[in-house]
């Protein structure tokens, strides 16, 4: 049998997806099997050109990693949707935004200034940014765009399928190998990934919860054989498309959300959020005033960073007033 | 199915056509895709108006109404009957409010239209959507509870008994009977029905404790007390406490609270001295009434066992003082003062009794004739709240002001008595928690739960009876648990009820087991099912569940939804509101 054309890809990312390919340790023998890598620019020689010169559809599947940031971002999406039969958005960043979609609390020129100008690690007398093009002796020379918002991959092309997590799990990588290599994927648009939240693979027993306040991880001097949610540390795991076997909540530590919303939830934070609300000092709540229920929340610090940590471009309210 | 949508937009009588361009609205409806019919009809809530559309359903060219005028809380029983009979499912009806909402609020016809249209709109787009609501057979226990054994709570335990149905009584005190037996009469008017011959206790209208004891439909549990409740209407399991702290569970399928209220406690009013001894409540007088009854003695006043020669009653104590009391009126007070000064007027024609009031509210029917032969008595009537009631050794001095002749008034008297108001008792609350009934601002039930559109003891299986729903008088609260026995039975009668299905849904396969909504129901309805050993999820229990929502809402993963309010039925809704029309 011909083997399929695989093609891997990072935009917007830290790199962890590219890791998480390599994690599948004995696996990745099985994926060389099946697959022949055309394209995969951490790992083999190949230019933008030559996928560009690739016949339309020729890719059999495209995982690409990363959210949309910059133009050559933006470029290759396309690029990449029109060579591939199967394009996977591959990862937190392509799936929902992710950390680099934190960046939509500021814009293009505040990035330049805290990343190249305003820092204390930063010589920079000439006050020298990034600019799209640059006369120099020589010619010019050009940069991509860097853009004031960044997007998810389906909100700049059409995705097939989904692989969420920050990074992947490898049970759900190659899960999504074997459904590629047997012909078994579901319906376009489906998210690779189980139907219930992280709660339902935590190890923690739970019980009634109404909780009077909110700790941070630090705050708790030992992590109780409970939920964590009763124990005051919010964790995002009811919220979160679960996967991963909630391998965070194995170590003691809260789910922080990155397997993105789950199937009937229209936004991750809000679904948090409104939970939150529902059981945090529900008790005595008739009794309390504005200001005890002002006090209660600002328990929270950094909502945005809480609760849309790796949602933010995907969320209903999705970046900063540009204005 | 195919949609034909039939938008039906009332004038109210020219409420609604005076600000709003029905006409307009209707031409609007009737050119968005599925609606086959737009019309405005003359008063839609007319027999010819609803003819109309009932005419409309019934040869098929509609199956799907809207209707655009008063709010969806006016007629909707009314209509839906009435649409229903005609053979439209209830889910494939919906109202747009265009009178209170667009009408009513708004001056300027252009801006009350365009609003109308909007709303007209979005109720098209949610028509699209709707499913049909199913109607649901749940369980109805053929037993029920009674809580308090006053004459409310007595007469509703003798009128369920006599219907067939066995109850549980569950009184706190020793003994049935409540406050009514404490006092002598039962607002002794001629005219009243109840002669006043004997005590209350013997009076032949008021139910009584031994007819109770000897039900055998009747279960008495006598110092005992509800501890928790958990179920909803036509299911709830009781735990009961007993006399030596024994528990006992009973399963019941309505439940009637007739806890009565509480005297006000005067001590919260220093001015009128009820420290002293000579100063007395009206249910203290009423003791001594009863105590003085076999030998015929009359009243002594307490300290040093003379006959009065002057007696003042101190009216609304507790009443009508939004400083030092409650706002509300108690309703019994003027009268039962009435009865007491008649009851000492006989005993010692001699004694000087005046009464300080505000307003006398001889109402209900006989009270103004009693009030009148009282005064022929020549019982003293006296305008003006009493500022303070001095201590003279054993006597007392009354200091107010005669707010009809505007004079300052300082008068002897050997005995005060002060009328004293009620108060909500002291377990209403919780009882309200328990049995999903909500309190009033006065801390009374209220008869209407406010976040259920519809009658909240069809939900909640819960009769309120007597002075637990607010003062009256014994007459009033035995009638009362008759109205509440009454209601009970007939619910209970079949053993089962029908709910439609406007409530939430557990998807199965999203439940990721995180328990964050089972303990916020407010109903109890969200129960935990295992569906592998220590796998359990949540399960909404139809019978119980009312569709408020708060689970939907509290749901992080978004497994619940509510049946008939579908988040895409809610954006589509927004969508539409949200475009130029
Ligand atoms: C000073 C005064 C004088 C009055 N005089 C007259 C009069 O002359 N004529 C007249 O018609 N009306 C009079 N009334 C009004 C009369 O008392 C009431 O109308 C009547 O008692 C109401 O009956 P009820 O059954 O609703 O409540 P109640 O008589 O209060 O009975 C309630 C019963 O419930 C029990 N109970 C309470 N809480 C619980 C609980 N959690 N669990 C179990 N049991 C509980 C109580 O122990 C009590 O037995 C007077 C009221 C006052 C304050
Ligand atoms: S909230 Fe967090 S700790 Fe609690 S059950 Fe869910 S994943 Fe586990
Ligand atoms: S809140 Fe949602 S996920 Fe959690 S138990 Fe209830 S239904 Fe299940
Ligand atoms: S909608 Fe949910 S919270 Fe409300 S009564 Fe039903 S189950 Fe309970």
């Amino acid at each position: 049998m011909e083997k399929l054309k695989l093609a891997l890809y990072w935009a917007a990312s830290c790199g962890g997806c590219e890791i998480a390919v390599l994690d599948l340790d004995e696996k990745i023998l099985d994926v060389t099997a099946i697959f022949d890598i055309v394209f995969w620019p951490v790992a083999i020689d190949i230019k933008y050109k030559d996928v560009e010169a690739m016949p339309d559809e020729s890719i059999d599947v495209c995982l690409f990693n990363g959210s949309i940031r910059t133009s050559e971002n933006e470029y290759m999406a396309h690029l990449l949707r029109k060579k591939s039969k199967i394009l996977i958005a591959f990862g937190s960043c392509a799936h929902e935004g992710c950390i680099p979609g934190l960046a939509n609390l500021s814009n293009r020129d505040e990035v330049f200034n805290v990343v190249y100008l305003d820092n204390p690690s930063t010589e920079n007398p000439k006050k020298i940014t990034p600019k799209t093009s640059t006369k120099v002796e020589e010619g010019e020379l050009t940069l991509p765009e860097f853009y004031d918002t960044v997007k998810t991959l389906d909100q700049v092309v059409d995705v097939d399928y989904y692989i969420p997590g920050c990074p992947p799990p490898v049970k759900l990588i190659s899960d999504a190998i074997d459904a590629i290599a047997q012909n078994n994927l579901p319906p376009k648009g489906s998210i690779l990934a189980p139907l219930r939240s992280v709660c339902d693979e935590c190890k923690f027993e739970r019980h009634e919860k109404k909780i009077k306040e909110i700790k941070r991880v630090y705050e708790v001097e030992k992590i109780e054989d409970k939920c964590l949610l009763e124990q005051g540390i919010i964790c995002m795991g009811p919220a979160t498309r679960g996967g991963c076997d909630a391998r965070c909540l194995d170590a003691n530590m809260p789910c922080t959300g990155c397997g993105g919303k789950t199937p009937n939830s229209p936004d991750q934070g809000a679904k948090m959020i409104s939970a939150l609300s529902s059981i945090l000092g529900v008790e005595g709540e008739e009794e309390m005033t504005e200001e005890d229920v002002d006090s209660l929340i600002d328990q929270v610090i950094d909502p945005v960073g809480t609760f849309y940590k790796y949602s933010l471009p995907s969320a209903f309210i999705n970046r900063r007033p540009l204005r | 199915m195919g949609k034909n949508i039939g938008v039906y937009i009332c004038d109210c009588n020219g409420e609604i056509s005076k600000t709003v361009d029905v006409d307009a609205v209707s031409i609007f409806a009737g050119n968005q895709d599925e609606v086959v019919v737009s019309r405005v009809p003359n008063n839609l809530c007319s027999t010819d108006g609803l003819e109309a559309i009932k005419k409309d359903i019934e040869t098929g060219k509609v199956d799907r109404v809207l209707i655009a005028g008063c709010s969806p809380k006016r007629y909707d029983d009314l209509f839906r009957n009435a649409f229903e009979k005609s053979g439209l499912n209830r889910g494939f009806y919906l109202r747009r409010n265009i009178r209170e909402q667009c009408a009513w609020v708004h001056e300027d016809k252009d801006i009350a239209t365009e609003k109308a249209k909007l709303l007209v709109k979005s109720g098209i787009s949610e028509l699209k959507l709707c499913e049909p609501v199913q109607e649901i057979k749940t369980k109805m226990g053929r037993t029920s509870l009674v809580i308090g054994g006053g004459v409310a709570g007595m007469s509703a335990a003798l009128d369920l008994a006599k219907n067939g149905f066995y109850t549980y009584l569950v009184e706190r005190d020793e003994e049935l009977g409540g406050r009514a037996f404490n006092v002598s009469m039962t607002h002794p008017t001629t005219e009243c029905g109840i002669c006043c011959i004997h005590d209350c206790r013997d009076c032949v209208l008021t139910p009584k404790p031994e007819e109770v004891y000897c039900n055998e439909n009747i279960d008495v549990m006598l110092s005992s007390e509800v501890v928790d409740a958990l179920g909803h209407v036509g299911d709830y399991t009781v735990n009961i406490k007993g006399k030596n702290g024994a528990l006992r569970a009973i399963n019941v399928g309505t439940v009637i609270i007739a806890t009565g209220y509480k005297p006000f406690d005067p001590a919260k009013i220093p001015e009128y001295s009820y420290d002293h001894k000579n100063v007395l409540t009206s249910l203290e007088l009423e003791k001594l009434f009863l105590e003085q009854k076999p030998s015929r003695t009359g009243v002594r006043r307490p300290s040093d066992g003379k006959v009065p020669d002057t007696i003042s009653f101190i009216q609304c104590v507790g009443s009508r003082d939004i400083n030092k009391g409650n706002p509300w009126c108690s309703l019994v007070c003027c009268n039962y003062a009435i009865g007491q000064a008649k009851s000492l007027k006989k005993m010692h024609p001699e004694t000087d009794i005046t009464i300080h009031y505000i307003d006398i509210r001889a109402s209900y029917r006989g009270f103004e004739e009693f009030y009148n032969e009282v005064l022929a008595m020549g019982v003293k009537f006296l305008r003006g709240r009493v500022a303070e009631v001095q201590k003279l050794n054993d006597d007392l001095q009354i200091i107010c002001e005669d707010t009809i002749s505007g004079d300052p008034v300082q008068t002897k008297a050997d005995m005060v008595i002060l009328s004293i108001g009620m108060e909500p008792n002291e377990d209403t609350k919780r009882l309200a928690e328990m049995f999903h009934r909500e309190l009033s601002e006065d801390g009374f039930y209220r008869d209407l739960n406010l976040n259920l559109n519809f009658s909240p003891e069809a939900r909640t299986g819960a009769f309120l009876a007597g002075c637990a729903q607010g003062p009256k008088s014994i007459r009033y609260s035995i009638a009362d648990g008759k109205i509440a026995a009454g209601l009970a039975a007939d619910m209970m009668r079949k053993g089962y009820i029908l709910a439609e299905d406007t409530l939430g849904i557990v998807d199965e396969d999203l439940c990721g087991r995180c328990r964050i909504c089972v303990s916020l129901c407010p109903y109890d309805a969200i129960k935990l099912e295992e569906i592998e050993p220590g796998k359990a999820i949540a399960k909404i229990d139809p019978a119980g569940c009312t569709g408020c929502g708060v689970c939907g809402a509290a749901c992080p993963t978004g497994a619940i939804l509510m049946s008939q309010f579908k988040d895409d039925l809610i954006y589509a809704q927004i969508d539409a509101l949200s475009e130029e029309v």
